[in-house]
This record gives structure tokens, C-alpha cells and sequence, in this order.
């Protein structure tokens, strides 16, 4: 530990007082929700907490789950899991309001649809909200997500609609929906987010089809698709999700001949894959549905996270932090988390889960600003 | 060599107090690790910022969690009634923790501290902490509305 300037305690009646660099250290213990107030103590406490988050606590992205009713007024809890204190966190936001079923394909972005209205979010906390007219097409299931300046949505298509292959790209800019080049027809029979990974990286949307590991990739600023590349891990792989690691891409994938999922680092410009972990025997078991095995497994990535469930049955989470090692990443920490939600809550409502680097800044002003309580759920 | 498992340092408190320890033990603590190594060990050893009843305490979990026949188990429960103390006994035992670079005790008594954060209003903080609440009335309220700080 750095030890720049040590206070001393006072060994008579006075009273102790912690400052500067241990009050820094002390700080770091303390989990992110806690830290809110503890920067509204004094003028000092508020830079030891800056200083602290600064140079020794390193936040890491939380997994953020909402608990949905299926019908109107689509009534929601929200509970986030810090995997920095392993929290789980109930979040009260009375300015919330949902018109709509909440939906994720991506990471952090979350959408609502209906006939009159798209609305959608992408800060870490999905507090601020953007409601726009609907696309032109009308969609069940699309692939959405942010890429620059953009939301691009492409696929789930109605059946009484034309293209299924249909993408639209919202412009923040022109604050106007205009429709893009299609999906390549190799994806034709799987043009759903249901079927399709993706990520985002560079001002391209990498889509990847699931069960062959076909990608292709949009191109933002020119508005057409390239590709087809077909991932190749090097290893029997039967379910692909890719997900974004700094400048590059992360696959998880399901090796059916081992039993065992597995992590690759992908290069974003050639695809070339590079196993850099494989999950632990236990936690596998954890993944598995009793009915449905590893089907419909989800798989949610930011920065060096990944958090993996089965939809099916989503009673453990399993989740898997890369650590940097000398030129790249280094080792895999694995760990499970039993779900806050029980199965009864399971059953009747509908989750959606998210991830995301949540800071202190975005806490700080919806603690302050939009009055959202955080309150750790006691296990 | 079972002589050198015996090895005893003397450590002087800021009031003047002795206490004899084995080496062994005392090496959790990297401050006095690094006099060891750079064999620059006087006899005893002063620690001017640690007072008699703090260091007798430091001693008491530096000798538990150096036996070696304790589980971590066995460690981890006399942590949990270690450090069933006032507050400001705690926060003592930190400074002196800091001062002596005792990582282990230094987690133990951190991660009590956050934890009892946890449950506590910011007037409490301040008021177990020894803090003065140096914001003006108009400062507090100005400062939801002020710009975020860049972290990273």
C-alpha cells in the first residue's frame, strides 16, 4: 500500500480521525451504492472518494435484471448485482413508467415497442429514455442496437410483412428512421434475435448466427452488410455468442463433445480465434435446464465480464471475469450467483437482463436527481 | 533451521511498553518484514505511532493468524469476535494496520468498516468517523446539481 503521508491517532482523549490515504484504502472496501453518501459527509471525504475509485477500487459491470408483468401497465422491479461487494440490490425508481414489454438485445440497450411509439436506452443505468416514432416495419423479435450515432434495427419481421431480412437504422442526427440494405440471405432462416448474437464494435454491428457460428457485420457509415465469415474456434462448437472486448470481440462457446463452454478472444478484423479460458465442470451443471439442456442459454458481456444463464430456468447465473495478464488477458475467475428472483416470480413475469459499467457518477445523479433508492437484498 | 523459527524481536511502543514476539509472526507485518531483510533491526524495535493497548491487540491477531495450526475456518471466527470492539478501537487498529503494512488485518478491520457503512445515515458516518460537516447548507443542495467528476 502507498504510504505518501501517515496520520497519526492520537493516544490521549482526542478523538480518532482517519484521513488522506487510509481513509482512501477504507473507501476502497466500501461497495459503490455506499459510496453515494459517503461523499456527502465532508468536502474531504467526497475527493477521498474520488481519489479512491480513482487510483485503487476498480468498478466492475453490474448485471441488472427486470422483473416484468406480461400485461398492462407492465408493472417492473428492477434488481442489480455489484459484483465488486457480490450484492444483490433492489432499485425503487418512481420516475419509471413502462408502456410496453421491455426488451434486450444487446449488452446495456434496452427497447420498448408499439404501435405509436419506440422508445429506448442505453445509458448504464437506463434512466434517460428516447421516444421516437416506430420503424416502418412492423417487428417481434429484431436484433437492436446502438452502433455510433445510431440504432439500427434489423430482422424479427411479422410474418405478414414483406422482408424478412429488413433492417432500419434510426440516425440521432436526422432524428429520422431510414431503411438500409438488408440482411445477407444467408441469414434468411435465422433473422431473429432469438437466433442472432451480436455486438458492436468500431461503428459495426457484428451479427453472428448462433448455431453455425456465419457472421456478418454492418457498416454504419455506408449502411450495407459484409461478410459472410464463418467463426472457427478450431473446436466442435454448437451454440456461438459473441459479445464486445475493448477493440476486439469475446465468443462463448458451447463445445457439445466435452460438454463444456469455452472463450475465445476474436479479432475483429480477421476473426481469428484465440481460446483464452474454459469454464469449470460445476459451473456447466449449473447451466443446464432439466428439460431443455443448453438450449437457450444467454450470454451478456462488458469490459472484462461475462454472465451467462439459461433462460429456461434462470435459478444461477454463472459468471466468468477475465484478468488481464502480461499483453492481453491473462486468467478466467469463475463464479456463480443464485438469481434474487424465486421461481414462483419466475414463472409469471418476464426477465430481461442487462449488463453494464455502472459509475459513480451515473449513480450519484439518479440517487440525487431522480430520487432512485438502492436497497441490498438480504440473503 | 529450528532456531530461526524461534527468532524473537522486541517491539517498543509510542508509550514505552515492550513487547516480545516471535519473528515468525511479526514478518506478517511488511513494515517490520522490510527492517528484517535490510537487517537493520534495532533492539527493540520503536513504533512511535502505535500506543501500548493498539499494539497488544495487533499482537494478539498477528500471533493467531500466523499458527499454523489453525483452519481458516478457526482464523476466520476469531476475526469475527476480534472485531466486536468500539469503533474507535477499530479505527486505532487501522492507523496501526496502515502504519505497520498488515494486510490481512488491515482487510479484516476494512471490510468490518464498510460493512457497518452500510447500515448507517451520513450524519451517523459523521458522527462515528469524528467528522465535521464541513458543507454549507446552500453547498449540500448545490451539489446535486454540479458537474460529474471525471474518474477514468
Amino acid at each position: 500500500m502507498a504510504r505518501k503521508e501517515i496520520r497519526l491517532s492520537s493516544h490521549e482523549d482526542e478523538e480518532v480521525e482517519i484521513h488522506g490515504d487510509v481513509l482512501e484504502v477504507v473507501l476502497s472496501y466500501v461497495p459503490l451504492i455506499d459510496l453515494v453518501p459517503a461523499s456527502n459527509v465532508s468536502k474531504s471525504w467526497r475527493s477521498a472518494v474520488a481519489s479512491s475509485l480513482r487510483h485503487l477500487k476498480k468498478l466492475k459491470p453490474w448485471l441488472i435484471l427486470h422483473k416484468q408483468s406480461t400485461y398492462s401497465p407492465y408493472a417492473s422491479i428492477t434488481y442489480t448485482y455489484d459484483p465488486c461487494s457480490n450484492q444483490w440490490i433492489k432499485v425503487s425508481m418512481p420516475s419509471m413508467n413502462f408502456f410496453s414489454t421491455l426488451k434486450s438485445s444487446q449488452s446495456n440497450f434496452l427497447y420498448m415497442m408499439s404501435s405509436s411509439k419506440f422508445s429506448f436506452s442505453f445509458d448504464p443505468l437506463n434512466s434517460t429514455w428516447c421516444h421516437v416514432a416506430p420503424p416502418l416495419v412492423w417487428r417481434t423479435d429484431p436484433i437492436v442496437a446502438r452502433v455510433g450515432d445510431s440504432v439500427v434495427i434489423a430482422g424479427g419481421v411479422c410474418q405478414f410483412e414483406d422482408d424478412p431480412l429488413a433492417v432500419e437504422v434510426y440516425d440521432f442526427n436526422t432524428r429520422a428512421w431510414c431503411t438500409c440494405e438488408s440482411m445477407p440471405e444467408s441469414l434468411k432462416e435465422s433473422a431473429a434475435s432469438a437466433w442472432l448474437s451480436v455486438a458492436t464494435t468500431k461503428g459495426k454491428l457484428i451479427v453472428t448466427e448462433k448455431k453455425t457460428g456465419v457472421t456478418h457485420w454492418f457498416d454504419s457509415e455506408t449502411k450495407s452488410w459484409s461478410g459472410q465469415f464463418n467463426l472457427n474456434p478450431g473446436q466442435p462448437v454448437v451454440n456461438y455468442y459473441i459479445g464486445s472486448y475493448e477493440e476486439d470481440l469475446i465468443l462463448v462457446g458451447f463445445c457439445n463433445n466435452v460438454e463444456q463452454f469455452k472463450i475465445w478472444k476474436v479479432s475483429a478484423e480477421n476473426f481469428y480465434c484465440e481460446q483464452i479460458g474454459e469454464m469449470p465442470l460445476a459451473f456447466v451443471e449449473k447451466l443446464k435446464s432439466e428439460c431443455f439442456g443448453f438450449s437457450s442459454i444467454n450470454v451478456l458481456v462488458a469490459r472484462n465480464f461475462v454472465y451467462m444463464y439459461n433462460s429456461w430456468e434462470v435459478e444461477e447465473m454463472v459468471v466468468c471475469e477475465l484478468t488481464s495478464g502480461g499483453g492481453g488477458i491473462g486468467s478466467c475467475r469463475w463464479w456463480s450467483v443464485p438469481n434474487v428472483v424465486c421461481r414462483d416470480g419466475m414463472l409469471k413475469d418476464r426477465l430481461v437482463f442487462t449488463c453494464s459499467e455502472v459509475g459513480f457518477d451515473e449513480l450519484h445523479r439518479v440517487m440525487k436527481m431522480d430520487n432512485w433508492k438502492f436497497e441490498v437484498v438480504s440473503t | 533451521m529450528s532456531s530461526s523459527e524461534e527468532r524473537k524481536l522486541i517491539l517498543k511502543s509510542s508509550d514505552n511498553e515492550e513487547f516480545v514476539v516471535k519473528e515468525s509472526s511479526a514478518v506478517q507485518c511488511l513494515t517490520i518484514k522490510n527492517l528484517v531483510e535490510d537487517r537493520c533491526v534495532s533492539d527493540p524495535i520503536p513504533l512511535a505511532n502505535v500506543d501500548s493497548k493498539i499494539l497488544a491487540l495487533v499482537i494478539e491477531f498477528m500471533e493467531k493468524h500466523a499458527e499454523t495450526t489453525l483452519s481458516n475456518s478457526e482464523k476466520k471466527e476469531f476475526d469475527v469476535e476480534f472485531v466486536k470492539k468500539p469503533f474507535d478501537d477499530l479505527l486505532e487498529l487501522i492507523l496501526a494496520a496502515n502504519y505497520l503494512d498488515f494486510r490481512e488485518l488491515m482487510d479484516v478491520l476494512c471490510n468490518t468498516c464498510a460493512k457497518q457503512m452500510e447500515n448507517w445515515s451520513v450524519e451517523e458516518v459523521r458522527e462515528k468517523f469524528n467528522i465535521q460537516n464541513d458543507y454549507t447548507v446552500e453547498e449540500e443542495k448545490a451539489a446535486r446539481a454540479e458537474n460529474p467528476w471525471a474518474f477514468e
